[in-house]
């Protein structure tokens, strides 16, 4: 289909339930999140000038990941109520 | 020349784009080989040693280039993490192109890369890009054959082959465009120095992205067109006309196309 969301992505987005998906995909998005935060924090205490001037390049990865999260996370709740 | 004195003489930029580039399509055979859960973990292990690589090596010229790569496995994880809940297709690239699009912008600001780069600010040949557009028809209906994928839209509704089209320009044909063209085909260059090396590099990422289709016919018609666009913005400086033939590939592919030949 598209790079973005190709034939298979589709497929596993309709066979798989939303609890599957986030158990499994998120789950993994979410531990690479938190890794990636955990390096920001170290590299920010421990790093030097250069690797801190860096630091702005984790933000590529965790906003997006974070805005995934925030929807997941509304989502879930919807789902509750 | 020896082997050694061979692998001397590959820039660190090349190997990295080639290492890296082969990890990607590692990922991605593992998500169709091994599932969600494998694809997501081959890509969240990619991305972190991508960027763990950018903020401990020196600066060098293929410093851009990972963070340029690190968008890739970015494009997968939000896709296969982004809740989609009984909503029609098409408007799952809407949701899946937001946080894309925060993360190609957070590259651009933190690599400081220049609109010139990215096929931006270019003069604009109007008459030619459109020429250059109307090749994403041909291309729609070659991708079409390839895959045969399932119709978006029941029938030919006006009103839903318009919203097609602008989902297809603001969240397929955009989004994909600066991601690879602009974005990862303005560091390789500023990387390798290259055009031929560059456009390589964005096509082949993205025929990698494109394996998860199941269809080895259709990854090759992507990489075929990812080349074409990618040497059209080499030539002409602009993203333009690229963007448009993408718009016309993707609306023909998964809305037109279906729509006509269908029963075929």
């Amino acid at each position: 289909m598209t790079v973005t969301i190709p034939e298979l992505v589709r497929s596993a987005a309709e066979s798989f339930t939303l609890d599957f998906r986030s158990t499994t995909a998120s789950l993994v998005a979410i531990i690479a999140l938190v890794l990636l935060l955990t390096v920001r924090e170290i590299a920010r205490a421990r790093g030097g000038r250069h690797r801190t001037e860096r630091l702005d390049t984790l933000g590529v990865a965790v906003w997006p990941l974070l805005l995934v999260f925030g929807v997941t996370v509304v989502t879930r709740m919807l789902e509750l109520l | 020349m020896g082997g050694l004195d061979r692998m001397r003489a590959v820039s660190p930029a090349a190997a990295v784009a080639v290492g890296y580039g082969a990890a990607l399509a590692v990922a991605e055979l593992a998500l169709v080989q091994g599932g969600l859960l494998a694809g997501a973990a081959c890509h969240a292990v990619l991305l972190i040693v991508l960027l763990a690589h950018h903020l401990v090596a020196p600066v060098t010229a293929y410093h851009s280039l990972l963070v340029g790569l690190a968008l890739l496995p970015i494009v997968r994880l939000v896709s296969l993490t982004v809740p989609i809940l009984g909503i029609p297709y098409l408007a799952w690239h809407v949701m899946v192109a937001i946080p894309i699009a925060v993360a190609a912008g957070l590259a651009i600001r933190s690599e400081q890369i220049e609109p010139r780069l990215m096929g931006l600010g270019a003069r604009f040949d109007a008459v030619f890009q459109l020429a250059v557009a109307a090749v994403g028809i041909p291309l729609g209906l070659l991708a079409w054959l390839a895959l045969r994928p399932r119709p978006v839209i029941s029938g030919v509704d006006p009103v839903q082959v318009v919203l097609a089209g602008i989902v297809g320009v603001l969240f397929i044909a955009v989004v994909e465009e600066v991601v690879f063209r602009g974005v990862l085909q303005g560091v390789a260059l500023r990387a390798l120095g290259s055009s031929v090396g560059a456009v390589s590099v964005s096509a082949f990422a993205y025929a990698s992205m494109s394996i998860p289709s199941g269809s080895p016919g259709f990854v090759l018609v992507m990489l075929g067109a990812a080349a074409l666009f990618g040497w059209i913005v080499e030539v002409t400086g602009s993203l333009g006309g690229v963007i448009g033939a993408h718009a016309l590939l993707a609306v023909g592919m998964l809305v037109v196309w279906p729509a006509i030949l269908g029963g075929l």
